[in-house]
């Protein structure tokens, strides 16, 4: 069988950067923005608005890399003390809902983009944007997000019954030492190279 | 609608379902959802998506992944071990030696990188070395770290006070200028706290040997121009008006290129590997809000927070009691809690009582912040301790925690100050903008 997360992450990982790209456009516009309006008395009007998207569609687009990283926050405290078998549970359920979250926010995202398509409403601001424009964008990455938690809670369902470790190993929270240890080893490899190029 | 019984009852189980180790924003936005459908319909589950997008958009919020992202690049630039050296050559001479300038060099890193694990990693990493030569206590030279690495949201530009100040409506700019005070002297009570230890039992820290001539030190000094400069870049630009914070966010970020590129560090690589960290971060954090945001509303709708406020209203507490009681709380919650979700959680339901019983939410928003920086440092969780633990590759964690008893310790006493000195926190705000 197929593991979702492994078949995802480089389209994951390239909406990432993509975001990435965008913020830093967003960032230069914004300074454009501040120059005109100090010393020039003009402003492009709308950056704002602008940036509100650029947030919109970065959290959105980043759901499923911050999924595929395993980083979105669980409290795991209770799990040292519970036999394994319930810690197995506890991953599908966690992984489970997180999917039914996705997928229902997935829904409410589709009907707003569809509500906004067909009346083409504007925004309240002065570029009267078409909200549907950035909510394409947005959408298409609660979409991403739900296909992938989707497809990662029919995997865990199936591995319960035939490769409970590998579940806990691809559904359950990263463990200390894990996280711990990439933390540290980019760091690491960072402080490396410094010393090769002083 | 409901009682604050009923309020009580939901906000156990929603502690329960994250202890269960469910995703924290699955927990909230369920919290929402089930609220909506089982006292409203459809029109409340429609309402949600609205909500869910508005939540995201919006253009204060957009300061997060900035000033994430400015961080990021920074830790990349490789100019720490500079900055450390630097403000070694100036706090050595102090009873407590190198110990001091793991506080100053976290505090000072922290300030301008968003992201308080990424800064114990830096440092640890960089003061470490320094250390395996010479006779420090070792849970001191690990505390010092990690008390430091705290410091960075108190001081401003920190992402806590944006968080905080979208989700109450208050302005950042007063929150910032709210928290210098309170930094600085949370940073002196650090040093103090390392000078009376020392003084009383020398063993923990040797004197450092004689330092460098003056010239040497002074032209050291540009190592700390990298932090600086981004420093002042927000700060001024937000305090002579010509940027918000979010725009001061962007402008850190366009500045931070040429700084990497002096540092021979820009490269599209890097560039790469910053996003990558920086939206990961961001959405892990955005989905806990847009959560937070749902539960907000529906909350709302329901009355539970006028509920909740009336029933504390009817205990007649005055704001010192509720204070003090949120105190024991917030210090609880913080031992298994990490900043955000003690933070997006309980907002909600304090805020109001915050608001009804008169208290400042400026101030309330400095001693929130401060609550979350102590529950950074409070074992058994606490992401930072265990990096700096992982770090030094040797030992037991419980040298960690033992050397945080201390700052621990400091802090408490520093929130017993702001609670009956609540002008420390006020004064600036009310000086630039009254």
């Amino acid at each position: 069988m197929i593991n979702p997360l492994a078949t995802v992450a480089p389209l994951a990982r390239s909406a990432a950067i993509a975001s990435g790209w965008l913020l830093m456009a967003i960032s230069f516009a914004t300074v454009f923005e501040i120059v005109a309006r100090r010393w020039f008395g003009f402003s492009l009007r709308g950056v704002d608005e602008i940036s509100g998207y650029v947030l919109a569609i970065t959290s959105a687009a980043g759901f499923c890399w911050a999924f595929v990283m395993r980083s979105h926050m669980r409290i795991t405290l209770l799990f040292p003390y519970v036999p394994p078998i319930a810690r197995t549970l506890l991953n599908l359920l966690a992984v489970l809902t997180l999917a039914a979250m996705a997928l229902f926010c997935a829904w409410r995202g589709w009907s707003e983009l569809g509500a906004n398509f067909d009346s083409g409403k504007p925004a309240n601001t002065p570029l009267q944007t078409p909200l549907w424009i950035p909510q394409l964008l947005w959408f298409a990455g609660l979409a991403l997000f739900a296909l992938t938690t989707g497809a990662a809670a029919a995997h865990a369902i199936g591995l319960v019954f035939r490769d409970r470790g590998l579940l806990d190993r691809l559904y359950g929270p990263a463990s200390l030492e894990e996280e711990v240890r990439t933390e540290v080893s980019q760091f690491e490899a960072r402080l490396n190279e410094e010393e090769r190029q002083p | 609608m409901m009682d604050a019984g009923g309020v009580a009852l939901g906000f156990l189980l929603m502690l329960g379902l994250m202890a269960l180790g469910l995703h924290i924003a699955t927990v909230m936005f369920a919290v929402g959802a089930i609220g909506a459908a089982v006292y409203f319909g459809m029109p409340a589950i429609n309402a949600l998506g609205v909500i869910y997008f508005e939540s995201m958009n919006d253009s204060l919020l957009l300061a997060l992944p900035l000033f994430i992202l400015v961080g990021e690049i920074l830790v990349r630039c490789g100019s720490t071990d500079q900055m450390y050296k630097s403000l070694s050559d100036w706090l050595n001479p102090l009873p407590g030696g190198l110990l001091h300038t793991n506080v100053a060099s976290s505090a000072l890193f922290s300030a301008v990188s968003g992201s308080s694990v990424a800064t114990a990693a830096t440092i640890a990493t960089v003061a470490l070395p320094s250390f395996r030569t010479r006779r420090y206590s070792t849970p001191m030279v690990l505390g010092s770290i990690a008390a430091g690495g705290s410091l960075g949201n108190l001081i401003p530009p920190g992402i806590a006070f944006i968080i905080y100040g979208v989700l109450t409506n208050t302005s950042v700019a007063r929150l910032y200028a709210a928290g210098v005070l309170p930094g600085a002297i949370l940073t002196v009570m650090f040093m103090l706290c390392i000078v009376v230890l020392a003084l009383r039992d020398p063993a923990i820290a040797p004197r450092e040997p004689a330092i460098d001539p003056l010239p040497v030190r002074l032209r050291r000094l540009g190592g700390l121009v990298a932090p600086s400069i981004i420093f002042i870049v927000i700060m001024g630009s937000i305090y002579l008006g010509w940027a918000t914070p979010t725009e001061a966010a962007a402008l850190a970020v366009v500045v931070s290129l040429p700084i990497a590129a002096f540092y021979r560090r820009l490269s599209i690589g890097m560039l790469h590997e910053a996003f990558l960290s920086t939206v990961n971060l961001t959405a892990l954090s955005m989905l806990i809000l847009a959560g937070a945001f749902a539960m907000n509303f529906v909350l709302g709708l329901l009355g539970a927070t006028g509920a909740l406020t009336s029933y504390v209203a009817s205990l007649q507490l005055d704001g010192i009691t509720l204070i003090w009681v949120l105190f024991i709380f917030y210090v609880i919650l913080g031992t298994f809690f990490e900043t955000l979700p003690m933070m997006v959680g309980t907002l909600p339901l304090v805020f109001p009582l915050i608001r009804a019983a008169g208290i400042d939410p400026v101030w309330f928003g400095v001693f929130l912040v401060l609550m979350c920086e102590i529950s950074l440092i409070s074992p058994p969780v606490g992401m930072t301790l265990y990096v700096i633990q992982a770090v030094r590759g040797e030992g037991s964690i419980a040298d960690v925690f033992r050397g945080t008893v201390p700052f621990f310790v400091t802090m408490l006493l520093m929130t017993i100050l702001l609670i009956y000195w609540q002008d420390m926190a006020l004064w600036l705000p009310r000086l630039a903008f009254d």
